[in-house]
């Protein structure tokens, strides 16, 4: 389809030297020309237009107001102030500087691991077998592992009691005998919601690490065996560097995919007990959804909401763009 | 050598089943309890106990059917917009050239780079307040369909444009129309792809929480996921019965993962590409 493209277009057109308007009437005669095409993609536009473009644009007014659901005032920053000063937002930076590098190194980590002992597996099917069931768990709904999880947290629950089978039961037990609500506890909460997972062998992180390394060519791995490089040698220079983009993928989205994320908060914790599980964007679920918190029936803090999505906006700006100006051209090979 | 290598395989494998049964462990815990009667639970919370009891799953299905069904139907028109809706635009952009088009097409793009979170709360201003969506299902399928498709359209031009434009060339020789090429000529090649979206948008609908825990608050519009959690909030089962809901709704999609194990597994590797 190459062959055809490009000849009338309207990029050609302009470096035909024609006068503006008869450029402009050959553009408007190519739009009438087209528009069935129009209006085939005129649903898609419509709802993107609506609900992805609509909604950012009124994150970024509605920040600046106070809203309450009925009328918005302006308040300038009040709300930016506001996400300074905030006693769960703090706290919420707090936990985000935990769980971000966790989340990152063991997102990265340990599918790495895994799929790096699977592509060394010599038989073809054991490769095979075990990336199925390493996918398996990916059929029960998050939700459901979320809430399996809180049972295995609760006092009579399945930790408590593994930990009791295996003569652990003191780790259990508080300080007073009781038996241990690791959610529920404030000194426990954060690690425990840390801990939901493990191992943390991310089903989709070791599919793209596993074709990452299958992407390998094998005449470079057979060429530095011939030289009798150690496995640790190979690890090192040649796989670990062929997937790179690989790491800073899944690293970039996960950053991406944590800081707005807070649907297991939500599920685990709320956010507690007090805020020692918050995460900023729990605290913006907050601001609009629980009562007593600013819910639709009570004091709506629609706006402080907006506030801490955009402030979330940008700081995650930040990050996309640096990763697709700054850190793209090492992966190039270092053009500047 | 050669032994060393054996024995590291060996080592290999012993690792890799380790880290599978750790990972199954909470999966383990649910079907073992589904099978315990109220004081069978007493006397172990996570051991097997005999004699097993199905009840829990009459009891249980009883409680989730209605879910069930809500989620399936909200599903299979979440998956149909989005196969729809993706595959035409896609269809436009790949094999049609007209004023404006790669202005059109970054705006679509752009859309994989601007973060969610930033439009959640307007969101819920825009569909319940303005809308008064809520309760209603179209307050979950207009932003499904809308932000489904972006990634697909993404794919799909990519894969659309790979089809070999002789064939467009002769059907259109033929007086083939839009319809036509859409219909007869590019869908009927694209199976595999237009799956592997499928499968993906079925299992980000069936797995998604927070947007219908907002809009569907009323009982008999609730999805399974928010279900499931009102179920223990407000209801409080028997553990086995409460187990039995969990492994309930984790049937549909190992029946599909069992379908279709393959695109399933290449659908997951290629969402991450969404982000």
């Amino acid at each position: 389809m190459n062959a055809t493209r490009d000849i009338d277009h309207p990029s050609t057109i302009g470096r035909r030297k024609v006068p503006a308007s008869e450029r402009r009437r050959a553009v408007l005669t190519k739009m009438w020309q087209s528009r069935a095409l129009y209006l085939l993609i005129l649903p898609t536009f419509a709802l993107i237009l609506i609900f992805n473009y609509t909604p950012v644009l009124l994150g970024f007014y509605y920040s600046f107001t106070r809203y309450d659901g009925m009328h918005a005032f302006w308040i300038g920053l009040e709300n930016y102030r506001r996400i300074f000063l905030d006693p769960a937002l703090v706290q919420s930076y707090k936990n985000m500087a935990i769980i971000l590098p966790f989340s990152i190194s063991v997102g990265v980590a340990v599918p790495l691991f895994v799929a790096y002992l699977i592509y060394h597996l010599k038989k073809a099917e054991l490769r095979y077998w075990f990336r199925v069931m390493f996918t398996v768990p990916m059929v029960v709904p998050g939700i459901v592992m979320l809430l399996i999880w809180i049972f295995m947290y609760t006092p009579a629950g399945g930790l408590n009691a593994m930990l009791e089978a295996i003569g652990l039961g003191h780790l259990g037990r508080t300080a007073d005998g009781l038996a241990r609500s690791w959610l529920g506890d404030q000194k426990t909460a954060l690690a425990a919601v840390l801990f939901v997972g493990f191992p943390w062998v991310s089903p989709v992180n070791m599919l793209i690490f596993l074709a990452g390394l299958e992407a390998i060519p094998l005449e470079l791995m057979d060429a530095a065996r011939v030289d009798g490089a150690s496995w640790w040698h190979l690890f090192w220079h040649i796989e670990l560097p062929m997937v790179v983009g690989q790491i800073r993928l899944i690293a970039v989205t996960g950053a991406i995919g944590v800081m707005q994320g807070f649907q297991s908060i939500l599920v685990l914790t709320g956010g507690g007990p007090g805020y020692a599980t918050m995460v900023p964007a729990m605290r913006m679920y907050d601001t609009v959804m629980t009562p007593g918190s600013g819910g639709v029936g009570s004091a709506p803090q629609m706006g402080f909401g907006s506030a801490i999505g955009v402030s979330l906006f940008l700081v995650i700006m930040v990050i996309t763009v640096i990763n697709l100006r700054v850190l793209r051209p090492v992966d190039t090979g270092g053009q500047q | 050598m050669k032994q060393h290598d054996r024995l590291r395989g060996t080592i290999s494998i012993v690792i890799l089943v380790t880290l599978f049964l750790i990972s199954m462990v909470p999966v383990a815990v649910m079907f073992i309890r589904s099978w315990k009667t109220l004081p069978q639970v007493g006397r172990s919370q996570i051991f097997p106990t005999l004699p097993l009891h199905y009840g829990n799953y009459i009891e249980a299905w009883e409680l989730v059917k209605r879910y069930l069904v809500n989620t399936v139907t909200i599903v299979l028109f979440s998956v149909v917009g989005v196969l729809a809706l993706s595959s035409v635009t896609a269809y436009v952009f790949a094999r049609h050239r007209f004023p404006g088009k790669e202005i059109l097409f970054s705006i679509l793009l752009a859309l994989l780079m601007i973060p969610g979170v930033i439009g959640f709360v307007p969101s819920i201003i825009l569909v319940l307040k303005w809308m008064g969506l809520s309760n209603n299902w179209l307050g979950v399928l207009f932003p499904y369909w809308a932000g489904g498709q972006v990634f697909a359209i993404f794919v799909l031009r990519t894969f659309f444009e790979g089809l070999p434009e002789e064939m467009f060339e002769a059907a259109r020789m033929d007086g083939a129309g839009h319809f036509d090429l859409y219909w007869r000529l590019t869908l009927p090649l694209s199976g595999p792809v237009l799956s592997v979206i499928a499968i993906l948008n079925i299992i980000s609908t069936w797995n998604d929480y927070v947007w219908p825990l907002i809009v569907l608050a009323q009982e008999s519009k609730r999805t399974i996921a928010v279900g499931l959690t009102f179920l223990r909030d407000t209801k409080h089962p028997d553990p086995g019965v409460e187990m039995a809901c969990y492994v309930i709704a984790s049937i549909p999609m190992f029946l599909l993962f069992l379908g279709t194990m393959k695109t399933f597994i290449r659908g997951i590797a290629s969402g991450a590409i969404k982000a």
